[in-house]
């Protein structure tokens, strides 16, 4: 029995760019530079960060949807860029990714009865007769009428065509989902009713997520388990209570303060960073975050700060923490 | 979720899935313009197919007594110089030219779709094979090409029967560099939307990636492209029969019957010879382009019940 | 005594699409006071954008404005011609986008794009326009400005080109900002340094900003009053802390509890049922009573108006009239 759903291990992801006239300089862009971490069963992992951080990254290439450059990832004990393409293929159904775009992730000349159950077919997962069925109960689960079945995604609302892609992910009974920031793109009363289909399938099934967001307030509400990024590097990992009630590097504190709050009668103290994210083609030396930092000193820019262990879990990558 | 009980668990709920031909159907007669096509195309095939048989003149037996004659109660579109029934004629060589026209069209959007969706999703040597083979066909002007080829079959002196079938070949040889272009490029940007790296998470098979997801998201692209292929080898084979280098007479394609325009005194003096001809590789353009249409339409699932 | 700079009057913009007529503002009413930041809030499709572009005539087939007024200083901008309009777009009301990428042309450079509009709606010269270019760029908080002059939108983040969207905006002096949506596209902590400024402008400048958003954390920060809006209505508008602490209508209540919120963690979400309505196939009824859990009999015979409950607070909801509530409905 394996004790952890997904164990990754220095986790590296370079995109190659090419610059000069004739595309003879080769540079990459460094988009995940280093990564560990690990989800255990009935886990729910929340990565965040800010656009370039790399977290999308992180989340397609454990579903070796790129191939790494660095590092391993580990699902269920079995290395998932050490098995070959059929074995690979095997795999697939128990891992699943839920997508940002609800519009562009549906075929819009496939029936969502055909989609949701068309995988089920091609591993062989279920009789030809019963997928039907399959597919409605699914459906049903996951908040749609059985009724939709033989309908086309553009009939469908934002919300209603989420349901469709967390449906078809659903319909292989995975043991892991990725999910790549699957609220960004609804309204706020939809997003509440898709957050909390996540929380139930996720109870009912004890299934573990890879829940992907740069909202803050979305994550502590569904997630277990926190991880910062910034820069293509985790810079603090702490349960949820931990991280959201002492939070430790500076920027989980900036990242925090800058949420806004509905509520006119709270005026927090913000922290207001100064400047922009780095390039990570070209990213600073030393803690990718002194740039930006309000503390940073000299040695900053010269150490590169591990992620290490606070106690109780609680890990940071800082200096003077 | 265990398959077996949710098998007891929803019997009977689920209802029939409506079949793409039923449903096409329903919607395509509510397109008047491609219905008219439609009766018009089924109208044309019985009259080349059924019609010979109803009409007591053989297409081809000679008979000089009754040369050049104009539309009469007994010759309804007159005779040609060799005492032919110019009726019967026009409908055998629909036959030729129907099947010509619509077996290119088959051969090249097979071709073409199959080449241009093998390199379009594969790439890398699969694509630099197939388009430098394209692009080496496409850079031969087509009709020099055909005429050589057509001269080539008559110094051969090949049988007017089988003339027919390497005509096709011909054509659709021609026909199906420009339409794998066509759908790599089309193929090249869908592979890249989200619903193809969610055909990859779910481990589907290549074939089911190619043929459920990537072809049927060019079905616009490959009607348009068929029907104008249809249109264009009717033309070509009329064009090639008509420089005497497709079908040759003694049998007869609405090329070769047109031929007779090329003479001044039956161009001036016997329109009965040619505007039939002329007419029905008109009617049979149009109808099939208006067809192709509606279809493309009518296929498109956004469009309002 | 506050004076109203910008009056929308009755709007009516409806779109003629191929599956019917969509009342994207179906009678309207919004006022911005001078100095005065106003915030309009809705789902998408709720009409808030397009509410937002009617004031400057910037609606495009199949769009029409059919009927209302629009005072700008007492002025109806909906009768202006187009010189006029210009001019005013250019000098009095400035607006930002969602997307500065693509509100500045790609092949010019930001100093082009920055001095076009001096130039043209100013008497300064080139060298006055330059300098004062580099004042607004440093008043939005950009440092190295002479290089910044010379670069191409392209080279720029998304933070850095809504910073200069602002300091284009701020170039005239307007008196008005209509901000749509302006940091939606941005992260949050590059939005927090976004809405830092535009306040910071709004209390220094006196300058009056409409700020459309469906984001209430954003709202709550920013607003002097809230006007919310619903399937093309204005349902609810109030000052921000009727809406936050006193929200009358139920869809304002159900979108303040459907936000989670940090450090107030929930078991479950509340969420409003369903999903906003077709607007083109809506009939004489509340737009909401299908999602509403309030729902009487009368929300679905004829559409309720929008009645003051206080001098500054109004809803458009049937458990706050007169009929009702002497049948003795629970509130």
């Amino acid at each position: 029995m394996t004790e952890s759903i997904i164990e990754v291990n220095g986790l590296k992801k370079y995109f190659p760019i090419k610059s000069g006239v004739f595309g003879q300089k080769k540079q990459y862009v460094k988009a995940v530079d280093g990564v560990d971490f690990i989800i255990k069963p009935g886990e729910v992992f929340g990565l965040v960060g800010e656009s370039g951080s790399g977290k999308s990254t992180v989340g397609h290439t454990i579903l070796r949807l790129h191939e790494k450059t660095e590092g391993t990832v580990k699902f269920m004990g079995e290395d998932i860029f050490g098995v070959d393409k059929q074995k690979l293929r095997q795999i697939r159904p128990k891992m699943q990714l839920v997508f940002q775009d609800p519009y562009s992730s549906l075929n819009p000349r496939m029936r969502i009865g055909d989609a949701i159950g068309e995988a089920l077919m091609d591993h062989g997962l279920a009789d030809k007769g019963d997928i039907r069925d399959i597919v409605s109960e699914t459906l049903e689960k996951c908040g749609l009428s059985h009724h939709y079945i033989d309908r086309y995604p553009h009939e469908f609302s934002g919300g209603q065509r989420q349901r469709i892609v967390i449906a078809r992910a659903m319909a292989l009974n995975p043991t892991f989902i990725v999910a790549d920031e699957p609220v960004a793109a609804l309204d706020v009363s939809i997003q509440a009713q898709i957050i909390n289909l996540f929380k139930d399938l996720q109870e009912q099934n004890g299934l573990s997520y890879l829940f992907i967001s740069h909202d803050l307030s979305i994550v502590e509400h569904l997630c277990t388990k926190v991880g910062i990024m910034y820069l293509g590097n985790l810079v603090e990992v702490a349960d949820r209570t931990e991280l959201f009630t002492n939070p430790l590097h500076p920027y989980t504190k900036a990242l925090l303060s800058a949420v806004p709050i509905p509520d006119p009668t709270i005026k927090k103290e913000r922290i207001i960073l100064r400047g922009e994210i780095p390039s990570s083609v070209h990213p600073p030396s030393g803690c990718k975050f002194r740039t930006r930092c309000p503390f940073a000193t000299e040695r900053c820019a010269q150490e590169v700060p591990a992620l290490r262990d606070v106690g109780a879990g609680h890990q940071v990558a800082c200096h003077y923490v | 979720m265990n398959s077996a009980t949710v098998k007891h668990a929803n019997h009977g709920q689920s209802t029939k899935r409506p079949s793409l031909w039923k449903d096409t159907w329903k919607k395509i007669r509510k397109k008047k313009l491609a219905m008219g096509s439609l009766y018009f195309l089924v109208f044309i095939f019985l009259f080349c197919f059924i019609g010979p048989f109803l009409s007591p003149y053989a297409g081809q037996s000679v008979n000089s007594a009754i040369i050049n004659q104009p539309p009469s109660s007994l010759h309804w579109m007159g005779t040609d110089k060799f005492g032919r029934d110019v009726l019967t004629r026009l409908m055998l060589a629909g036959r030729i030219s129907l099947t010509v026209g619509l077996a290119s069209m088959v051969i090249s959007i097979i071709l073409g779709s199959a080449l241009g969706a093998i390199s379009g999703y594969y790439r890398g040597l699969p694509d630099t094979i197939i388009m430098r083979l394209a692009d080496v066909l496409m850079s031969i002007p087509g009709l020099p090409l055909l005429l050589l080829m057509g001269a080539l079959l008559s110094e051969l002196k090949v049988e007017p029967e089988y003339r027919i079938y390497l005509v096709m070949l011909m054509l659709s040889f021609v026909g199906w560099p420009g339409l794998a272009r066509l759908v790599r490029g089309e193929i090249l940007t869908f592979r890249e939307q989200a619903f193809m790296k969610a055909t990859e998470v779910l481990g589907l098979k290549d074939r089911r990636k190619i043929f459920s997801h990537l072809l049927p998201n060019t079905v616009p692209l490959l009607i348009v492209v068929a029907t104008l292929n249809v249109a264009g080898a009717i033309l070509s084979e009329s064009a090639l029969s008509f420089l005497g280098l497709g079908v040759v007479p003694p049998a007869a394609s609405w090329g070769n019957m047109i031929d007779s325009a090329n003479s001044l005194i039956d161009f001036q003096q016997r329109p009965w010879l040619w505007v039939p001809p002329g007419f029905a590789i008109f009617l049979t353009v149009i109808s099939i382009n208006l067809l192709g249409d509606g279809l493309r339409d009518v296929l498109d699932p956004k469009m309002k019940q | 005594m506050a004076t109203p700079l910008l009056e929308i009057k009755d709007l009516q913009t409806t779109f003629y699409t191929e599956h019917g007529s969509v009342k994207a503002s179906n009678h309207v009413n919004v006022t911005v006071n001078k100095g005065e930041i106003v915030c309009l809030v809705g789902e998408s499709g709720c009409g808030k954008s397009v509410t937002a572009m009617s004031i400057m005539k910037l609606i495009e087939a199949p769009g029409v404005i059919e009927g209302g007024q629009i005072l700008f200083q007492d002025q109806d901008i909906l009768t202006l011609g187009n010189k006029a309009l210009r001019n005013l777009r250019g000098n009095d009301i400035a607006m930002i986008f969602q997307e500065p990428m693509s509100a500045l042309n790609p092949v010019y450079t930001i100093g082009d794009q920055m001095m076009e509009p001096l130039l043209q709606h100013t008497k300064l010269s080139k060298n006055e326009a330059y300098d004062k270019c580099i004042e607004l760029m440093e008043k939005v908080g950009l440092s190295r400005t002479k290089q910044l002059m010379k670069s191409y939108p392209h080279e720029l983040s998304g933070g850095m080109l809504q910073r200069i969207m602002i300091a284009i905006a701020l170039s005239c002096d307007p008196k008005l900002i209509i901000a749509d949506e302006p940091t939606t596209a941005l992260d949050v902590t590059i939005q927090a340094q976004i809405l830092e400024i535009l306040k910071e402008i709004n209390k220094e400048l006196q300058t009056s900003i409409l700020f459309i958003t469906h984001d209430l954390g954003v709202v709550a920060e920013m607003a002097d009053r809230v006007v919310v809006m619903y399937a093309g209505k204005v349902v609810e508008e109030g000052t921000v802390l009727e809406i936050f602490k006193e929200p009358k209508h139920p869809y304002t209540k159900g979108l303040l509890h459907a936000k989670p919120v940090i450090n107030k963690f929930q078991e479950r979400l509340y969420t409003i049922p369903g999903q906003v309505p077709d607007l083109s196939t809506l009939g004489d009824h509340c737009f909401f009573q299908d999602r509403c859990e309030y729902r009487m009999d009368i929300c679905g015979q004829s559409m309720p108006a929008l009645t003051s409950e206080s001098t500054t607070h109004c809803v458009a909801c049937w458990l706050y009239k007169e009929a009702p509530r002497k049948e003795g409905l629970k509130i």
